[in-house]
């Protein structure tokens, strides 16, 4: 607070009252400020800036009258104000301000922390370190030592408080107001610049070319002067601002452009590695910090780390236990704690924690920046924003890995399966062949013998020795077994190459009527013996087939065998021969004991043979595999074979084959 | 035509004597003259000797098989000249037929389907066959 010398008293106590009055208005203004700081919203309500706003304008007004001070002396140059009857007021409102500030100041440092509390500390020391050298030399000096002479400095110890808050700024971060610093920075240079610029084309104009200075000249000058401003100011504006960028602001960066292309990489890829080395790098790049690393943590257990040097990093223990605190750690808010003296120890700057719905998936470990600066509150913010995006990216870049991972896995797991099948499937084949090669040989065996009884029997039932008739039957009975026991192994030979999809058939073209005939004749003899009338009907003189001639064969012959074995004695069979169908059908009808409903399904099954104890023909031999074979043999032919049956009237089994090709 | 009085010779090469003995028998009541043989190496001796209206073989034999002895007879020739070759097999028809054909057999009989009549049959149209020789 100087005092301007002027000429009358009156002057200078009129300007004592306009400080004064301005005075009044710091005081309540220190307050709102200690009430805010260091925050940028308003500490108290506006109620209570409406009260304090009312009750300075009071004060202010009464500053204005003689109440405040009421007179002035000036004596030898020196000036002692007089102070009215108000003064108290005065006083009171300036001291109740003061100790309210104070008191919130005060309360504030104690519950703050980290870099808050540093920001304020500086502020607060500023603010009473100027206050108190004011109060001293302004103050206590005049009025009690009455020295006025260390007043003229008063003005000076504001430049404490500045610069306290201005070291608050650059190392605390407070208010972050460098960028508004700078950018006023900026304007002031571009308005300097410009004006100059304007003042020297309005120079030069009027002296070189225009050298009349008349009023249309003049005219002429300011608006080519203006239209040249007006085009120069943006490109100015920007120069200056790179300038500015690169002196104040050496670290500077877009932090909308950042998150687009960080944002960018982040949507790029799946792959964890690409994920997260392009976008560290990125960040690390433009935010020039010297280090940075990544964890995700994995279901297997083992995290996976990212660090700019493949293989080289933080010790994992060290990291993992900082990411797992599950919060956001920057080094200068930190309070002495074992975390700090972990990070202080491994020069970590910052830690975040990448968290997606409460799951901590990992986390980014950065060290400090290269210019040595904290991190700004733009750093920070960018953090913010950019943690969840990385979260979820590294989240789902997480889950694509175990998916191919579990892919691999499941692909592994079908080729070891494959192998297995393949593996089992060999041995089946193999079983197969030992099966089939059995089947072959014992049937092979099995027929050596059956074909001597058989040659030998037949022998002695048609030799020149006289043999009496009960031998003869016993013989008889004998031979008749053993063609039982040779059917029997040819039928087994038979269901095992069907079954095994071995049966081979050499198709011919062949006449079914002639087959017909043949088969007829051969069992004619046992018709007879059986005093069943055996009768061949050809609907037709010739039924072109191609298929299997003598499996044919033993297709008819086993449904003729079993029409005169199912017919009691006096029965017929009829085999009937005709072109239908585009093809050629054979039937062969019988008046035997017939089939049963339920014994028709088991037909033409394995063994499945029609229990004819009770009917009259007693037990019937045979064994049980013919009609099964047989329905094959006309199935591989291409053909079908079916029956109709009415029990006590009579069979119909009717086979049905594609005429010739 | 003359009938000769010297019955043609068949040449029986199986190794299971009991049914050599009774074909053996029946052949003779049927006119033919019959050499045996038990084994393929026998049987191939004998019939480089030549001479034999029928050389019947036994599919499965030791030694050597049936289907080995056609094809050593086809590379080396018979001093005296035979006639065709028929095979007689237990197995099954279908498979050793194809064989015998292709190793140039005239016919194939299942041992176990036939009886020594009808066996005697079967030898006598082969014999025919080819015109005795």
């Amino acid at each position: 607070m100087s005092f301007q010398f002027m000429e009358s008293p009156a002057q200078t106590l009129f300007w004592i009252r306009v400080v004064m009055v301005m005075t009044a208005a710091m005081f309540p203004a220190i307050f709102l400020l200690a009430a805010t700081i260091p925050f940028t919203r308003l500490g108290v309500s506006r109620r209570v800036v409406m009260f304090v706003g009312v009750e300075t304008l009071v004060v202010q007004v009464l500053s204005l009258t003689s109440l405040v001070f009421s007179a002035v002396g000036i004596k030898d140059r020196v000036i002692t104000p007089v102070p009215g009857l108000a003064m108290p007021v005065y006083a009171l409102h300036t001291l109740a301000y003061l100790g309210l500030t104070v008191f919130l100041l005060v309360r504030k440092i104690r519950r703050l922390t980290g870099v808050a509390r540093k920001q304020i500390t500086f502020v607060v020391l500023g603010i009473v370190a100027t206050f108190v050298l004011a109060t001293f030399t302004s103050f206590i000096l005049v009025v009690v030592f009455k020295i006025s002479d260390l007043v003229i400095i008063g003005p000076t110890y504001s430049l404490i408080m500045v610069g306290a808050m201005a070291y608050a700024i650059a190392r605390h971060r407070f208010l972050d107001i460098s960028v508004l610093v700078v950018r006023s920075v900026v304007f002031s240079l571009l308005v300097v610049v410009l004006g100059s610029i304007y003042v020297l084309i309005s120079v030069l104009a009027s002296e070189l070319v225009f050298s009349q200075n008349t009023f249309a000249n003049r005219v002429v000058v300011s608006a080519i002067s203006a239209l040249i401003i007006v085009f120069l100011f943006q490109p100015l504006r920007r120069v200056l601002e790179k300038l500015t960028d690169t002196v104040f602001y050496k670290g500077g960066y877009d932090s909308q452009k950042l998150l687009a292309e960080l944002g960018h990489i982040m949507a790029s890829s799946l792959l964890l590695d690409d994920l997260v080395g392009l976008s560290m790098k990125r960040l690390l790049e433009k935010l020039k910090v010297t280090y940075g690393e990544v964890v995700v943590f994995t279901k297997s257990g083992t995290p996976w780390v990212w660090s700019p040097k493949r293989g080289e990093g933080l010790r994992l223990s060290v990291t993992q236990k900082l990411i797992k605190g599950g919060r956001m750690m920057i080094f200068e808010e930190l309070e002495e704690s074992p975390d700090k003296e972990t990070l202080r120890a491994e020069n970590i700057a910052l830690v975040m924690p990448l968290i997606v719905k409460d799951e901590l998936i990992g986390g980014v470990v950065l060290g400090p920046k290269a210019s040595g600066d904290v991190y700004s509150i733009q750093d920070i913010n960018l953090f913010s924003i950019l943690e969840p995006e990385l979260a979820v990216a590294v989240k789902n870049a997480l889950a694509y890995y175990e998916i191919s991972q579990f892919n691999v896995t499941l692909q592994e797991e079908i080729a070891k399966a494959t192998a297995e099948l393949r593996t089992a499937n060999g041995k089946l084949k193999e079983l197969d062949k030992l099966k089939d090669e059995f089947i072959s040989i014992a049937s092979h065996e099995l027929r050596s013998p059956a074909a001597v009884i058989k040659n030998y029997l037949w022998s002695v039932l048609n030799g020149k020795g006289k043999i009496d008739k009960e031998d003869r039957e016993d013989v008889q009975k004998a031979y008749v077994a053993n063609s039982r026991l040779v059917d029997l192994v040819n039928d087994l030979l038979d269901v095992s190459r069907i079954e095994s999809g071995k049966l081979e058939m050499v198709p011919e073209e062949f006449d079914m009527v002639e087959l017909v005939g043949t088969v007829g004749e051969e069992y004619s003899p046992r018709a007879k013996d059986k005093k069943i009338k055996l009768e061949v009907v050809k609907k037709v003189a010739k039924a072109g087939a191609t298929a299997d001639k003598n499996k044919m064969h033993q297709l008819l012959a086993n449904l003729t065998d079993n029409a005169i074995k199912f017919t009691p004695e006096g029965g017929r069979v009829t085999m009937t021969v005709n072109v239908r169908d585009r093809g050629v059908g054979v039937s062969v009808a019988d008046t035997g004991i017939g089939i049963a409903g339920e014994d028709l399904a088991r037909l033409f099954t394995k063994f499945g043979r029609v229990d004819t104890t009770a009917s009259p023909l007693g037990r019937v031999p045979g064994t049980g595999l013919g009609l099964y074979v047989s329905k094959k043999i006309a199935e591989l032919s291409g053909g079908k074979l079916e029956v109709t049956s009415q029990v006590g009237k009579g069979s119909i089994f009717e086979l049905w084959l594609p005429g010739k090709m | 035509m003359a009938t000769t009085s010297v019955p043609p010779k068949i040449l029986l090469v199986d190794d299971d004597v009991d049914l050599v003995g009774i074909w053996k028998r029946y052949l003779v009541e049927g006119g033919f003259a019959v050499e045996t043989a038990h084994d393929g190496e026998e049987g191939l001796v004998k019939a480089l000797e030549g001479g034999f209206s029928l050389v019947v073989l036994d599919a499965m034999m030791p030694k050597m098989d049936g289907l080995a002895v056609l094809e050593a007879l086809s590379k080396q020739p018979p001093k005296q000249k035979n006639g065709p070759a028929v095979l007689i097999t237990n197995l099954s028809r279908d498979v050793v037929s194809a064989q015998a054909m292709k190793a140039g057999a005239v016919g194939c009989i299942t041992k176990v389907d036939v009886d020594p009549g009808a066996f005697v049959e079967q030898i006598k149209k082969f014999v025919q066959m080819r015109g005795a020789g």
